[in-house]
This record gives C-alpha cells, sequence and structure tokens, in this order.
C-alpha cells in the first residue's frame, strides 16, 4: 500500500473531529452545544433515561432472584445488572448538577404495560432472557431517539456512551438465546419511549 | 493485501486484485481538511470520511474471509455467517454515509481510511489463527465506534447525526459478538459456538465480555 500525502493530511484534519478517534480511541469533536442547564428539553430526556434505567436494574434484580441458572446467564445478568446501575447514577448526576432531583424510580408507564404482565408469564431462564431482551431493545431504541433530539453536551456525550452498551447487551441476550446477535445494520427506533412516560 | 495460509491469490481490500492502493488527495479534499484543522466543521467530511471508513471495515472482513478457518468450508458456520453479514452490513453503513454525504453537497467515497489500511496492512502478516483474526477485525470495530461517537456529538445534520446514531450501536454489537468469539477461541472452545448455544457448557466469563 502506497499511503500518500493525503492519508498524511486526512489524518491531521480529522484528529480535529470525530473521526480523530480512529487514531487516537477519544478524540471529541468541536463543542458546538449549549449547555445542559440550559436545556429542560434535555432534563426531562435525561430523566426519562434515568427511569428506563431504573427499570432494568429492577427487572435484572428480579431475574437473578427467580433461581439458579446457568453460569453464563448467572454471570451476565449480574455484569448487565452493574451497567445499568451505572447508568442511572449518571443520568442522575446530570439532573441534580442541573437543579432537579433525582430519578429513583422506574418508568412506570413501562413497568405496567410490559414488564408487569411479562413478569407474569415467565416461567423459565429463557423466559427472562427474552424480557430483558425486550427491555433492552426498548432501552436503546430510547437512546437513538435521544441522539437524535438532545443538545446539551453533557447529555449527547452519555447517551453516545450508553447507547452502544444497551446494543451490546441485547447482542449478547439474543446470542445466549439462539437469535442471530445483530438483528439489523441499522439501529432502530421502534419502541422507543417518550417524556410522556410516567416516572415513579 | 496479503494475508498468510491464503494459498492461490493475493488479498485486496479493494477488491482489486492487481494493483495496491492509490489514494491521492484531491484539491477539494485538501480545502476540507484545512477547514477542520481551523477548527471548522463540516458535516459532508465526516460523512465521506466515515464512508470511507466502512469501505476499510467491510473490506477487510471480505479479505479474511478467504482464510479458511474463517471463510471455508470447516469454518465454524456460525463464525462464518457472522463476519459475511457483518462485511455486509458494513457495506450498507458505507452506502448509507455516502448517501448522506452526496445529500448534502458531497461525493460518494469508494476508497478505504487510508490510516485504517496502514492498520491492516500491519496486522495481515499476522493472521495465522481466528484469535489473531478476531483481534484485526475487534479493534477495528472498537475504532469505528469511538468515530461514529465522537461524530454523533460533531455532526450538525440532524439527519446525518441521526443516521451515525444508528449505525453507533451495531457497531458495538459487531464487538460484542466478536468478543465471544475472541473467548471462546482462546479457550480452544469454537466448537460451542453453535446456535443455538449450550447454556450449560458455555464459559461464565462470556457473560460478561461488555466492558
Amino acid at each position: 500500500v502506497i499511503v500518500s500525502r493525503r492519508g498524511f493530511l486526512a489524518t491531521a484534519a480529522t484528529a480535529a473531529v470525530g473521526v480523530g478517534a480512529l487514531g487516537t480511541g477519544g478524540c471529541v469533536g468541536p463543542a458546538k452545544a449549549p449547555p445542559l442547564d440550559a436545556l429542560g428539553g434535555d432534563l426531562d430526556t435525561a430523566g426519562l433515561l434515568a427511569g428506563l434505567e431504573n427499570l432494568l436494574v429492577l427487572t435484572y434484580q428480579a431475574a437473578a432472584s427467580a433461581g439458579p441458572g446457568p453460569s453464563v446467564v448467572t454471570t451476565f445478568i449480574q455484569s448487565a445488572s452493574n451497567h445499568h446501575r451505572e447508568h442511572a447514577n449518571t443520568w442522575n448526576g446530570l439532573l441534580v448538577k442541573a437543579g432537579r432531583p433525582a430519578v429513583t424510580g422506574p418508568d412506570t408507564t413501562l413497568a405496567g404495560g410490559l414488564v408487569d404482565p411479562a413478569r407474569a408469564r415467565v416461567r423459565d431462564v429463557v423466559g427472562w432472557a427474552r424480557l430483558l431482551l425486550e427491555l433492552e431493545d426498548v432501552a436503546a431504541a430510547t437512546y437513538v431517539s435521544a441522539l437524535a433530539t438532545v443538545q446539551g453536551r453533557a447529555p449527547l456525550a452519555t447517551a453516545a456512551s450508553v447507547q452502544p452498551v444497551e446494543m451490546q447487551h441485547a447482542a449478547v441476550l439474543r446470542f445466549l438465546l439462539g437469535d442471530y446477535p445483530v438483528p439489523a445494520a441499522f439501529a432502530s427506533t421502534d419502541g422507543a419511549r417518550t417524556t410522556s412516560d410516567q416516572l415513579g | 493485501m496479503h494475508l498468510p495460509g491464503v494459498p492461490d491469490r493475493d488479498l485486496h481490500l479493494t477488491g482489486t486484485p492487481d494493483r495496491d492502493l492509490h489514494l491521492p488527495m484531491t484539491r477539494r479534499r485538501i480545502l476540507q481538511a484545512a477547514l477542520l484543522v481551523a477548527g471548522g466543521n463540516d458535516d459532508v467530511a465526516l460523512l465521506e470520511a466515515a464512508a470511507e471508513v466502512e469501505n476499510l471495515v467491510s473490506a477487510a472482513y471480505g479479505a479474511v474471509m478467504a482464510l479458511p478457518f474463517v471463510g471455508g468450508p470447516d469454518a465454524n458456520e456460525f463464525v462464518r455467517t457472522f463476519m459475511t453479514t457483518t462485511r455486509d452490513e458494513h457495506a450498507r453503513h458505507a452506502d448509507a454515509f455516502n448517501g448522506a454525504a452526496t445529500r448534502l453537497g458531497g461525493r460518494p467515497q469508494s476508497e478505504p481510511d487510508p490510516s485504517l489500511v496502514q492498520v491492516v496492512e500491519k496486522a495481515a502478516p499476522t493472521l495465522d489463527s481466528l484469535g489473531a483474526v478476531v483481534s484485526l477485525v475487534l479493534d477495528l470495530e472498537h475504532r469505528a465506534r469511538a468515530a461514529w461517537q465522537a461524530n454523533v456529538a460533531a455532526l450538525t445534520d440532524p439527519a446525518a447525526r441521526r443516521l451515525t446514531a444508528t449505525v453507533l450501536g451495531v457497531e458495538a454489537q459487531h464487538a460484542a459478538i466478536l468478543s465471544v468469539i475472541d473467548l471462546l477461541a482462546g479457550n480452544n472452545a469454537i466448537p460451542l459456538l453453535v446456535q443455538p448455544p449450550d447454556l450449560n457448557r458455555m464459559p461464565a466469563a462470556v457473560g460478561q465480555v461488555i466492558r
């Protein structure tokens, strides 16, 4: 391969923006977004996402307490639960910093509409995994939707760092369930929750 | 690009077997580069560069498919399917980024990202096992994810930002499954890669590949 002057210039150029992360593993683009505390809509979204994360933590905890399963499933449940707790804490940190109260309860609209009825039907580890997968898909869709709408630097960066983790949870769950783990080339917003959801 | 263990032909990232990758810097790209170095933003440049990254990653998957332990008839079926499907998904990402760039006045990019070409070329002589192959493509997926994560914040066009958000998590999913394959390959447990898997035999560590 002949790497021309173009390659050098392209590398130098992109170091100032997102694609620069290819070489450095973390360069962030020009900061143009307004601050978090100026954006009430962003804070509503942060609250929604905190409520979703809380619901995920509660559902993973319920799955963990449902009885012993294969060690790979037990380990996954513990690991993913920890991730969701960290995500909730991050969103709540943003809310509190902006002067809003932390969201300590779950998204009760989603809990009542999806999780509670499904939990009543779950009989085994596969059933729990299916329910968790459905919730992870909802969370991922909500994050994709949020990434297209939030404006503040902090919520944007947080959503961009969390959304891939939710999608990874879904991929591993699909793998463990015997489904193809990456079902689409593009993430969807189908099933995304909105800030009209009630939070507990 | 030549990979060891491929007796019949060289592997080329462009799919064009008889030429090296010559990557001319057009005057337009030089101007875009100057703009970006100066701290300005240019959605078109970001999208064109993104298409080049996807071109490279798709081509890398395509190239390693020629290795018998990845794409040969005796290769693990799940691995073969995953590598093929992932190659195609990256090609679709490239098409989408090219479409977005074109919509904003840019030009579709058919060449691979030059800096990542170097990464692949450097790794090529070491690709003598599934673990080595997975290590390479996992590295490419991580780099792509980091780039799209940053681009989501940098892009100003709403549709381009939305598109990047839909690609970001898919790269992460690729990485998660590659991590599973890597873990099993490192434990000589590739036969466990069947669908559906035997959960009782699957190592617990598979449950914590996401970090």
